[in-house]
């Protein structure tokens, strides 16, 4: 008897440990189905909660925060430290998890909290050093009085909300992976910008093109791969006078092409990630003012990686997007003026070849002599095993990310081993001054003034304001740099292939109230080649501008809804350029009866790449094939990695010159032309839809070939929209597909009184127990704006306010 | 804990120990989730269904119950063999 008590005993506290427990993915089961302590927690109530009342310590006054029926919080502060505060509380206590991982990841500690299985991925972040990095950006941030001051506060309000959070109001991610939510530091602010370089400028090609010299001579490169494309509608207008004396450029260095990289894959830029953003001037418009746009496009999540807020203290009262872990606007408004950004693309990120001196690594060849390296040590700790140490060693122009190739994993073989990285956002940096600055902005010079403090990632600054100006400046601290410095591979021991100084600020390029009544970028070359400084030798295509500025240059009279329509555009540029040249080369005779159909729709296809339109799944597929039929040959080998020619050089053969010795399949003895890559791109392409999707048909439809979805920033099940139908495409001003896409949508109209009309795919709250986790989804969907609420003071009324949040001292 | 507890102080018999304890949590942790969902209509219980693979909400909700009224169950019965184990005869 005793024994089987005992027994059952033990097997109860088994029970009880088990289902308290972790292990592997699954999360402690007891704990997160308890419903006093789990998930059943975070299921917010429909009846919206009254008013509430807080006291906080570390507040200096009271803080009016208004919600409305979007639950966007509109905070009232009567100082700026209270406002910052009040916007880190909040931001808390919406997005507290997505506070907590995106920091961790950027940090490179994912392996404490979800195991060895992200162990790959902290190494590679704290190898290409985004430590390094953020503790250089802090330094520059808290050497500036305001923006120390605006940090601190802002990171006393996550705090604050941290440390009154009991454990069953954890958000479910913390249930899910079962850990507890951490003080927010000062650093974590500085991640988040690390985080925005990795994602905007980070990824070039330096490896590819390496190779590409290497295989086809410098003669094909300059072909192919141009510092110019072959089309081109530049941000800053052709013909646009420079009005400064530049600095001389430096000399080129006799270059080393490095030797190694067999194995190495370019990692591009994510596509689809990039943005569009355009201004009218008043003389454009109906009611005589400005009106500015926005979309930057980004990964699609939820929670969507913006927080949309308004900010009023004595000195400001602004309205706009966040960034959840930033103080301040990021993209708004204020009652007289309007900025947005979209993405440069600068080239700030470098390879240097390292010759160590022996396997110690403990020095390297430079400037003709043996110069010591550095050690740093990264402690990584690892949920449920021993902490790892790795080392990392740095050079004079930064970290040698992987140094022997057994550090580097398989998915990481964009990075070449033995290659030092210098990279912008290892600098040090006060890019939180800008956002400071033009939330409080009242005209052109205070915009102009505003970019001097900006790093990294360049943006292309749009602007319009109430006096009527209008303005873009792509922007952010440039190396001055010789012409294609940084194309390719450098040689790390000569000190001529050093980045030799920056572009001074106020002459980065720029216009204001250019002749044609509009400013606009779409991530495209920045200026036509007389610009004397020489920042990238590849830019965006010009597909989303080309369409962007043929529009604007036809809009007469023009209201927010003119441009609300505008960024749902579909229309592709590129069907347009290359369509009629691909169908001349089909000779119907030669077809079967479902490729004689699919001809005849994509004949009469509008170009649109709407999501009921069969022509465009048609038309993507044949140019994708076409593209691949032509390059994979040469460009796609196994043994050597090589960056592919771009679509407008590919577009430039078909036009200009189908006898070219491109489209030769090189793998085969007949001698290829166009026209028979053309026609078999097509024929491929059509059987292979048949076989995917029947028969043509509405099975062909573009929103129905086309993978549309919003995850869950972790990719959980459940948490997301699934599978949806929807138009746009990479080179379409409505350049959504697969998860990327506008992640937010803004249209400003300028004015005695500023309108702003706005929307995200997503909610404010992070959880997915709220009803304002994805409730502006289905408006964003269906292409449409909410109008903003801009209040003017604490006080002004509206049917809109649904709640308020008092906030004060203790 | 509870479980355990009364088990212990009240209970007999082994089955209807664990019987007990089981149906006590099984309705408790029923009612206290429905008070969490229904006024979330259920939402996040079905996002939660479908993170777990689970067919809907409704299954959810009983899994959870098993779940609480197994670790009930075994509390109780642990109560009263431990209970019987040390009685005099």
């Amino acid at each position: 008897m005793k024994f089987l008590a005992s027994l059952v005993f033990a097997l109860t506290l088994l029970l009880v440990w088990a289902l308290q427990t972790k292990f592997g993915d699954i999360p402690p089961i007891g704990k997160f189905l308890n419903p006093s302590t789990g998930f059943w927690q975070n299921a917010e109530s429909s009846d919206l909660s009254g008013d509430e009342e807080l006291h906080l310590e570390g507040l200096h006054d009271k803080v009016t925060i208004r919600y409305d029926e979007r639950r966007i919080p509109h905070i009232f502060a009567n100082n700026d430290h209270d406002l910052y505060y009040a916007q880190g509380y909040v931001t808390a206590k919406d997005r507290l998890w997505q506070l907590d991982i995106q920091t961790r990841a950027a940090a490179g500690r994912l392996s404490e909290v979800v195991g060895p299985k992200a162990l790959a991925v902290d190494r590679y972040h704290r190898r290409i050093g985004m430590t390094f990095g953020a503790n250089n950006t802090l330094k520059g941030l808290m050497k500036d009085p305001p923006i120390k001051m605006m940090i601190e506060a802002y990171s006393d309000g996550v705090n604050s909300y941290i440390s009154h959070l009991a454990k069953k109001d954890y958000p479910i991610e913390f249930k899910l992976l079962d850990y507890a939510p951490e003080k927010w530091e000062y650093i974590n602010c500085a991640y988040l910008l690390k985080n925005m370089s990795e994602t905007l400028a980070w990824g070039t090609d330096d490896f590819g093109m390496t190779n590409n010299l290497k295989v086809f001579g410098s003669k094909t490169v300059k072909d192919l791969f141009p510092d110019y494309p072959f089309r081109e509608d530049p941000i800053i207008p052709e013909g646009t006078p420079w009005n400064f004396k530049p600095l001389p450029l430096p000399k080129p260095s006799a270059d080393f092409i490095a030797q190694i990289t067999d194995t190495v894959r370019p990692k591009e830029p994510t596509p689809g990630v990039g943005s569009n953003n355009w201004a009218i001037a008043g003389s454009r418009s109906a009611n005589g003012y400005p009106i500015l746009a926005n979309d930057p496009h980004l990964n699609l999540t939820f929670p969507s990686i913006w927080y949309q807020i308004q900010l009023s203290s004595p000195t400001v009262n602004v309205y706009g997007v966040s960034l959840p872990g930033a103080p301040c606007v990021i993209i708004g408004y204020n009652q007289n003026i309007s900025w947005g950004v979209t993405n440069v693309d600068a080239d700030v990120q470098d390879w240097y070849q390292v010759k160590f001196k022996d396997r110690s690594k403990n020095e390297y060849w430079y400037d003709k002599k043996w110069a010591k390296t550095t050690r740093k040590i990264e402690e990584i700790k690892v949920r449920g095993q021993q902490t790892v140490f790795d080392t990392v060693i740095y050079t004079i122009h930064g970290p040698v990310v992987y140094d022997n190739p057994g550090q580097r994993p398989e998915e990481r073989n964009n990075i070449p081993v033995g290659d030092a990285l210098r990279w912008i956002a290892h600098d040090e940096s006060d890019d939180f001054q800008t956002f400071f600055l033009l939330n409080r902005a009242k005209n052109y010079s205070d915009y102009r003034k505003a970019l001097t403090y900006f790093t990294a990632p360049a943006q292309n600054f749009i602007f319009a304001d109430n006096e009527k100006d209008i303005a873009i400046t792509p922007n952010g601290k440039f190396p001055l740099k010789f012409r294609d410095q940084g194309k390719f591979i450098m040689d790390g021991s000569d000190p001529a292939n050093n980045w030799q100084g920056w572009i001074p600020a106020d002459q980065n390029p720029t216009v204001k109230n250019p002749p044609r009544g509009f400013v606009s970028s779409a991530n495209q070359s920045l200026t036509d080649p007389t610009y004397p400084y020489y920042i990238n030798w590849r830019y965006e295509q010009y597909y989303r501008a080309s369409r962007i500025n043929s529009k604007l240059s036809n809009m007469h009279q023009a209201t927010v809804d003119s441009i609300r329509q505008m960024q749902t555009d579909n229309y592709s540029t590129l069907a347009r350029d290359v369509l009629p040249a691909m169908l001349k080369y089909i000779d119907p005779t030669k077809l079967n009866k479902d490729q004689i159909a699919a001809l005849e729709v994509v004949k009469k296809w509008n170009k649109d790449y709407d999501a009921d339109a069969e022509g465009a799944s048609i038309f993507d597929s044949w140019w994708q094939n076409f593209f691949k039929l032509t390059w994979s040959d040469k460009f796609g080998r196994t043994d050597i990695v090589l960056t592919y020619p771009s679509f407008d050089q590919t577009a430039r053969l078909l036009i200009t010159q189908p006898n070219s010795k491109w489209f030769d399949n090189t793998k085969t003895a007949y001698r290829e032309t166009c026209s028979d890559i053309v026609f078999k791109a097509f024929t491929e392409a059509v059987d292979a839809l048949v076989k995917t999707n029947g028969k043509p048909g509405s099975n062909w439809q573009w929103g129905t070939v086309k993978e549309t979805y919003i995850n869950h920033l972790a990719n959980l099940p459940g948490f997301g929209t699934g599978k949806f139908s929807a138009g746009g495409n990479g080179n379409v001003i409505n350049a959504l597909r697969g998860n990327t896409g506008p992640s937010w949508r803004m249209v400003v109209q300028l004015g005695p009184k500023v309108k702003g009309y706005g929307v995200f795919p997503g909610g404010e709250s992070g959880n997915p127990g709220s009803f304002y986790y994805s409730d502006m989804f289905e408006t964003w969907k269906n292409g449409k704006l909410d109008e903003l609420l801009f209040l003017q003071s604490a006080d002004e009324r509206s049917t809109r306010i649904k709640s308020s949040l008092i906030l004060k001292n203790k | 804990m509870i479980a355990f507890g009364t088990a212990y102080y009240i209970g007999n018999k082994p089955g209807k120990a664990f019987m007990a304890g089981f149906g006590a949590i099984f309705v408790a942790w029923t009612i206290l989730a429905l008070i969490q969902s229904l006024p979330n209509h259920n939402m996040l219980a079905g996002r939660v269904a479908k993170l777990m693979q689970l067919p809907n909400w409704i299954v959810l909700l009983l899994v959870t119950a098993f779940v609480g009224g197994l670790l009930g169950g075994m509390s109780a019965l642990s109560g009263v063999l431990i209970k019987k184990a040390y009685q005099k005869p």
